[in-house]
């Protein structure tokens, strides 16, 4: 509750709320004329000091019947409202705490109840005894408690599976003293929530039936026989509309914005991250340097919430070229390939760095968009969830084809169809017409490639593209990406953490460690002498799980004995001053930990590590 | 698919029934005799009795309820007390006003609320702040006040729209809307801030699953990605949200009707609420009713329509 | 982003097309014949309340159900603006001897139902006495008059076991008696509540009508008059909110409209023309004057301080402004039994009303049920006058009533001792039959008389006119006195029109606008 009274809207709801419930309590004592107390010669005359809201056209004091019909309006909300959390509150219990066929049959009822539309009960009501305001308000209370009852019985379920209610069975307690102890204490903060967003609906409902005629007989003040009033002089006195509508608006938005409060509170916000790039103003296009590279990536650093994810990253690819991102999860790999690609997370932001595609500066994410799908394509890791589960094979890859190619509907078949092919599906018609549930995770990878492959890119981002897949699938893509390389001439920017496939698909890999580059250089380099105690330990876990006498090793077929790092890469944020692998290599000096050290070019291969060369490797 | 179509079919028949026993058992809670209310407080006890077995009200009540429902599944459900005309013709003649009144401020408030959730769910939070204004403004603000003064700016101070009344769409389309813009907005507002709602957080769901980020990756434009893409795998909680806003507008309709003076089953209904003309409310019961369970159907297809794996498992 | 700037462009699109939408309207609300008049050559017209029935024997008599039925059911004898009766289905009519006793009508030969059956005599009878059986509210008008005989082809006699002087009147268009009936409407009198089978100028399009909303007539193809109906298609609108009824003429919905005195003034200034004239008392009719529910109302002195409590003089400007003027009476001034003295019988003393209460036994004053309908500012009125007797310690719960069908059962159900009503123009006789003779209606439910009182009107009945009048003021005096209703003013009827529609007249004689005279030249 005392969350809730922080967020000023709620409070604010909160006292507008006691205001008008002190108002109706003493509504007589408030009011400065009686409600029924009619002056005909000042009706209608508008607000001013005497009347401060205006007067009717009976010439009643209308403050006085807003305050005092406060009292038959908020009294219907009250009966609705306790009618609505006991039927609710009792039905939920039962429901979720005696559970099997109780809850079965209950829950259809409470279903059913639901559906019946409740204008149609309260006008049957009504149309017994139109002046009546008790018994409609009861019967739209009965009428919504199936809201409440869902919500208490699903709280009431959970409580049940705990295990203090097993004890406190074992203890001896009755199932009467352990929904009174126990589980009602759980219910409180959702039928508060509940209760506030009801009683605004019953307002509006208490308020409107007046308006119909249905309130209180005349002269008896109302807020919806005030609206009625004033709907019968809007031409004469039109001022007279808004004081009542104001309360009556007021008051249901002050239930709701408690009842928002609340549910804030106990729920905390909706939080999700999203992929959407930022907007941005239209870019222009920065002269462009002359290289060699289909994308050069510059001192690239990314900030999450708590500090560098990752940390001037630069790198090149050649046209054709195929570059290893190798290191541990939480390395900063994907990070650096989404940030590349400009599809950051929402939270994630790109502080430093310039990217440049055909020598040709994107750094903008205008002008990065334009390059993605067509320079560049991504695959990533997870197929099963990589295309859209709504659209056919062949709706998606068509309209990527159409929208980066230009191309009319039937090209776009036609296209779509040859992608199928090139991927090596056997039966694409097939494939094209299926949807992605239907197929298996080897066959959505391909449909992935395809996908990414749509714009024609010169270079593909495959972010741990086989991970997800069982293992003879997992040499079926890496042999259709040779492929593609092959006939296409495709650069690839490989995020892995299996040398095997680096050693099969790679011409230079960039080891990552705690969002640094701790080394690069040509993967035949790196197998033969790699240099940072990183790549060495990384390399001969690798070995150890593939078969001894393999050289180079195969992909991961479990045997042990196991080598592995000891330790684990530390989170963002706690990364140590000094070499940032100190903690858990082998070979720490003090130095190691004195300041931050800088990549160090060595012959074909470049390290982040200050000892001598010849380090042997941990195992071999 | 079949399973889920059948399993409605099944819970709409015991909806339906649920509903003609409730309206049936009106009659034998009216205190006095309906002979009273037809005839008059003036005629004789012969003249009662005839009407009441003419009626069928001295048979056993189980009896009475078979013929009544009989009657009712053809559409009839006899005479009006008041007016003495037969309902099921008079209700006939209001139906395509209620209909258009409501599917019309149903449309208004799904494009409305979709509209705003979606600008929601891509925006920036300041976009998000004054979504959440709107959204509560809009639940807020009853209808039936919020009429009244569209009518005030409208049509009394800027006469741009028909104050009150309906015209037939036959009678010439553009009058038809032009009677029917004041009553969609004031029956869509409420419904679309529901839909806003529910559309910012299931979209803002979506958009945080893995094909988004894929789809963002190989370079399609966002507004493919939000309003092809994500919206369509969003769709089945909002089309179940635009479902009961659309029975909540349905109740909206009867304030509405009355404030705008549109001949729909609404007004009639509040009609013969206040004249205790219960067969002209047991048949507004049970039209209402039918509407409901045929709008769900209607949403039950189309979650067979934007969702393929219920289609086909 | 692009595809921001082009969502952009849809919205402005969309805007844009309501504005578009919206601009028609000008045009057609600052034309001022409105929508639906001129080459097409019909009227649409808006009634504040949905008539009782549609069915002749049923009707209640106010200008909206008769609006109704006078285009759809011919009179037999048409009463001008001025108060004089001339000819209509009846060539000629008139008393037969003194005493005002018998009556006799010819009728003019050649005319048709509109189903095309021959209107005569004995379908004139038939007719009659179809509307006596059928026991509307105003049936009490005819007093004993219920012989009702056909004589030859062309001639109806109508026969009374007891004096009354206003035959004429209740065979003319203001009354069900004057509106005549097909023999197939009669032989199937469920058909009148939702059809027509009169021999009037237009017949009702049932198929394009909606009960209690609105009502479709187009013209009778077998009108006896060709030449007075003057629109081919006619649509009548039941708006019940005054000031709706106002927005709706006003924004060109309607081309003429049944006003309201709180609304003629904005009429007026809004370029309608308002036809209007006063005609009509509102008040608080004391039912149970014998005290069979409510026992204070038996003590005269109640009756008269309840009459004293009321401020009849704030109460008509507040409501009516110059639309009104504060009255104690029933009788309006065009008829014999009003007296402009009599008004000065009640003058507003509420000390005077609270020493009456006392002096009767009820010095904390007591509760009373009321019952009012919402048509004609009789449920404002009623809760006027309650907020005065308030003052006096008499305090009341009001039950109100939107349908009048609903008013009419509630009030003859004796469940309520007194209640709201609105009356007038009319006759001694009429006003007599209604409140002081013990024949059912909703103005005399509890069937009170008092042989003084009755006495009175039996010689007023068969008086001629000079005594007749004398006579009634007197009857009237004496009901006044005696406190048997609360009357607070006299209010005008009012008629809206766009300019160019003419033939709609309303005077103090004749209070209901004559539907065959509208017409737009």
């Amino acid at each position: 509750m005392r969350t809730v009274l922080r967020r000023p809207l709620a409070a604010a709801g909160a006292c507008w709320l006691l205001l008008v419930t002190v108002a109706a309590v003493f509504a007589t004592l408030i009011a400065p004329y009686g409600s029924e107390d009619t002056d005909l010669s000042v009706a209608l005359t508008g607000p001013g000091r005497a009347h401060p809201l205006g007067v009717d056209p009976l010439g009643r004091d209308e403050l006085s019947r807003l305050v005092v019909g406060s009292r038959v309006t908020l009294a219907g909300v009250g009966i609705a409202l306790v009618v609505f959390v006991v039927v609710g509150v009792a039905a939920g219990l039962v429901a979720g705490y005696l559970g099997g066929r109780t809850d079965r049959v209950l829950t259809r009822v409470l279903d059913l109840v639901l559906a019946i539309p409740a204008v149609l009960v309260l006008l049957a009501v009504l149309s017994l005894a139109p002046n009546d305001g008790l018994v409609p308000m009861l019967a739209f209370g009965v009428l919504s408690a199936p809201v409440l009852a869902r919500v208490v019985r699903a709280a009431s379920l959970q409580v049940r599976e705990e295990l203090y209610i097993a004890a406190a069975r074992a203890f001896g307690l009755s199932d009467v003293q352990i929904v009174l102890r126990h589980v009602l204490r759980r219910v409180v903060n959702p039928t508060i929530v509940q209760g506030a967003i009801f009683a605004g609906t019953a307002l509006i409902v208490q308020t409107g039936l007046a308006f119909l005629g249905f309130g209180p007989r005349p002269p008896a003040p109302s807020w919806g026989g005030s609206v009625q009033d004033a709907s019968e002089v809007i031409n004469r006195d039109p001022w007279l509309l808004y004081p009542c509508g104001l309360v009556i608006a007021l008051t249901v938005l002050a239930f709701g914005l408690v009842g928002d409060g609340l549910r804030d509170a106990s729920a905390g916000r909706w939080a999700t991250e999203r992929y959407l790039p930022p907007r941005s103003r239209r870019a222009t296009v920065v002269a462009a340097d002359a290289t060699d590279f289909l994308l050069s990536v510059r001192d690239l650093t990314v900030d999450g919430p708590v500090g560098p994810l990752i940390q001037d990253i630069s790198f090149d690819i050649a046209p054709g070229e195929a570059l290893a991102l190798v290191g541990e999860s939480g390395c900063g790999k994907s990070i650096t390939a989404l940030a590349t690609l400009g599809v950051l997370p929402a939270g994630l932001r790109r502080v430093t760095g310039t990217i440049t595609v055909d020598g040709k500066d994107v750094t903008d994410p205008a002008l990065l968009a334009a390059v993605r799908g067509r320079r560049i394509g991504y695959v990533c890791q997870e197929p099963m969830t990589a295309l859209d589960p709504t659209f056919t094979v062949h709706a998606q890859l068509a309209e990527a084809v159409r929208h980066h190619r230009r191309v009319g509907r039937a090209d776009a078949d036609q296209i779509a169809h040859t992608l199928l092919a090139q991927v090596r599906i056997r039966d694409p018609l097939a494939v094209a017409a299926r949807y992605p549930h239907q197929l298996s995770g080897g066959l959505a990878q391909r449909v992935c490639l395809a996908l990414a492959l749509a714009g024609d890119p010169a270079l593909l981002v495959a972010d741990e593209p086989t991970t997800a897949l069982d293992v003879r699938v997992q040499a079926e893509i890496l042999a259709l990406l040779h492929t593609l390389r092959r006939d296409r001439g495709l650069a690839v920017l490989l995020i892995t953490h299996d040398w095997g496939v680096v050693a099969d698909q790679c011409e230079r890999a960039i080891v990552l460690y705690a969002g640094q580059i701790v080394e690069t250089g040509p993967v035949d380099d790196l197998f033969q002498a790699p240099r940072h105690p990183y790549t060495q330990g990384l390399l001969a876990a690798s070995r150890s799980l593939a078969d001894p006498d393999a050289a180079p090793a195969r992909i991961g077929v479990a045997a042990p004995p196991l080598v592995t790092i000891p330790g684990v890469v530390p989170p963002a944020g706690q990364w140590p001053t000094g070499c940032r692998f100190s903690d858990r290599c082998p070979h720490v000096t003090p130095e190691c930990r004195a300041e931050p050290i800088e990549l160090r070019h060595d012959g074909p291969l470049a390290a982040r590590c200050i000892l001598p060369a010849a380090q042997p490797t941990t195992a071999r | 698919m079949v399973t889920v179509i059948r399993r409605r079919l099944v819970s709409s028949v015991l909806l339906l029934l649920v509903v003609s026993l409730i309206s049936f058992l009106l009659i034998s809670l009216l205190p006095g005799s309906p002979a009273v209310v037809i005839l008059g407080p003036n005629a004789g006890e012969a003249q009662y009795r005839a009407l009441d077995h003419q009626l069928g009200l001295d048979r056993p009540l189980w009896s009475q309820y078979l013929t009544w429902l009989g009657h009712a599944v053809r559409g009839d459900f006899g005479a009006s007390w008041v007016s003495g005309q037969p309902i099921g013709q008079e209700l006939a003649q209001r139906l395509p006003v209620t209909l258009s009144l409501v599917l019309g401020a149903t449309v208004v408030a799904a494009l409305l609320g979709v509209a705003l959730g979606v600008q929601s769910a891509i925006r920036s939070r300041s976009a998000r702040g004054v979504v959440d204004v709107i959204s509560l403004a809009g639940a807020a603000i009853p209808g039936f006040w919020l009429g009244l003064v569209l009518v005030t700016a409208f049509a009394v101070a800027w006469p741009v729209l028909p104050a009150t009344g309906y015209v037939a769409f036959g009678a010439g389309p553009l009058s038809w809307l032009r009677s029917l813009v004041l009553p969609w907005v004031t029956l869509a507002l409420g419904g679309s801030a529901l839909i806003a709602k529910q559309t910012r957080d299931s979209l803002g769901e979506v958009l945080s699953r893995p094909f988004v980020r894929v789809y963002v990756a190989n370079g399609l434009s966002t507004r493919s990605i939000v309003y092809r893409h994500a919206l369509r795998n969003a769709a089945v909680p909002i089309l179940t949200t635009v479902g009961v806003v659309f029975v909540g507008l349905l109740s909206g309709s009867v304030l509405v009707e009355s404030v705008f003076a549109l001949p729909g089953l609404g007004s009639a209904a509040v009609n013969a609420t206040t004249s205790h003309d219960l067969p002209v409310i047991q048949a507004f019961a049970m039209w209402f009713t039918v509407l409901v369970v045929a709008v769900n159907l209607l949403i039950d297809l189309a979650y067979v329509w934007v969702d393929p794996r219920v289609r086909i498992s | 982003m692009s595809s921001h700037r082009s969502r952009t462009r849809l919205l402005t699109a969309a805007i844009l097309a309501v504005v578009a939408l919206a601009l028609p309207a000008c045009g057609a609300g600052g034309a001022t014949t409105g929508a639906s008049t001129g080459q097409t050559g019909q009227l649409t017209m808006i009634i504040s309340a949905q008539p009782a029935s549609l069915d002749p024997g049923l009707m209640n008599v106010d200008p909206n159900n008769l609006a109704l039925d006078q285009l759809a059911y011919e009179p037999l004898i048409r009463k001008a603006p001025d108060g004089t009766f001339g000819p209509a289905l009846a060539t000629r009519f008139g008393y037969v001897g003194t005493g005002n006793t018998a009556f006799s009508m010819t009728l003019r030969s050649g005319v048709r139902f509109a189903d095309g059956t021959p209107l005569d005599a004995a379908a004139v009878a038939k007719s009659i006495n179809y509307e006596i059986k059928a026991g509307g509210p105003a049936v009490g008008w005819l007093g004993g008059c219920t012989k009702v005989t056909p004589v030859g082809a062309l001639r109806v006699d109508v026969a009374c076991s007891a004096p009354n002087p206003v035959l004429p009147l209740l065979f003319s268009q203001n009354a069900p008696f004057g509106l005549v009936i097909s023999p197939a409407g009669v032989g199937t009198p469920e058909s009148l509540k939702n059809a027509t089978a009169g021999a009037g100028p237009y017949t009702l399009d049932a198929t394009e009508s909606v009960t209690g909303d609105h009502y479709v007539f187009v013209a009778n193809k077998n009108y006896w008059n060709p030449k007075a109906v003057h629109f081919s298609r006619v649509t009548l609108k039941v708006i019940t909110n005054p000031d709706s009824v106002l927005n709706a003429i006003r924004s060109g919905q309607a081309d003429v409209a049944v006003g309201d005195p709180s609304t003629a003034d904005a009429a007026k200034s809004a370029g309608l023309r308002v036809v209007a004239a006063p005609s009509y008392t509102v008040g608080v009719d004391l039912f149970d004057r014998a005290g069979v529910d409510a026992k204070p109302l038996s003590d005269a002195r109640v009756r008269q301080a309840l009459n004293y409590a009321v401020d009849r003089t704030a109460i008509t400007k507040a409501l009516f402004g110059a639309y009104g003027s504060p009255t104690t009476q029933l009788v309006t001034p065009a008829y014999d039994g009003y007296s402009a003295a009599l008004n000065r019988q009640y003058p507003y003393d509420p000390a005077r009303a609270r020493q009456l209460l006392a002096a009767a036994g009820y010095p904390n004053g007591f509760s009373l049920q009321l019952e009012a309908w919402e048509g004609f500012n009789v449920a404002k009125v009623t809760q006027a006058i309650a907020g005065y007797w308030a003052k006096i310690g008499v305090h009341t719960q009001l039950t109100q009533d939107a349908a009048p069908a609903a008013w009419v059962n509630n009030v003859l159900t004796k469940k309520f001792p007194a209640g709201g009503f609105g009356y007038g123009g009319l006759p001694v006789y009429m006003t007599a039959q209604n409140w002081f003779q013990p024949t059912a209606g909703p103005f005399n439910p509890f069937l009170s008389q008092n042989p003084t009182l009755t006495g009175l009107l039996r010689q007023a009945a068969a008086a001629t006119p000079q005594q007749s009048a004398a006579l009634g003021l007197q009857a009237m005096t004496f009901a006044l006195d005696q406190g048997w209703w609360v009357s607070a003013s006299l209010v005008d009827a009012a008629y809206y029109a766009h300019p160019g529609i003419t033939g709609i007249s309303v005077t103090a004689r004749n209070i209901y606008a004559d539907m065959s005279t509208v017409a737009q030249p």
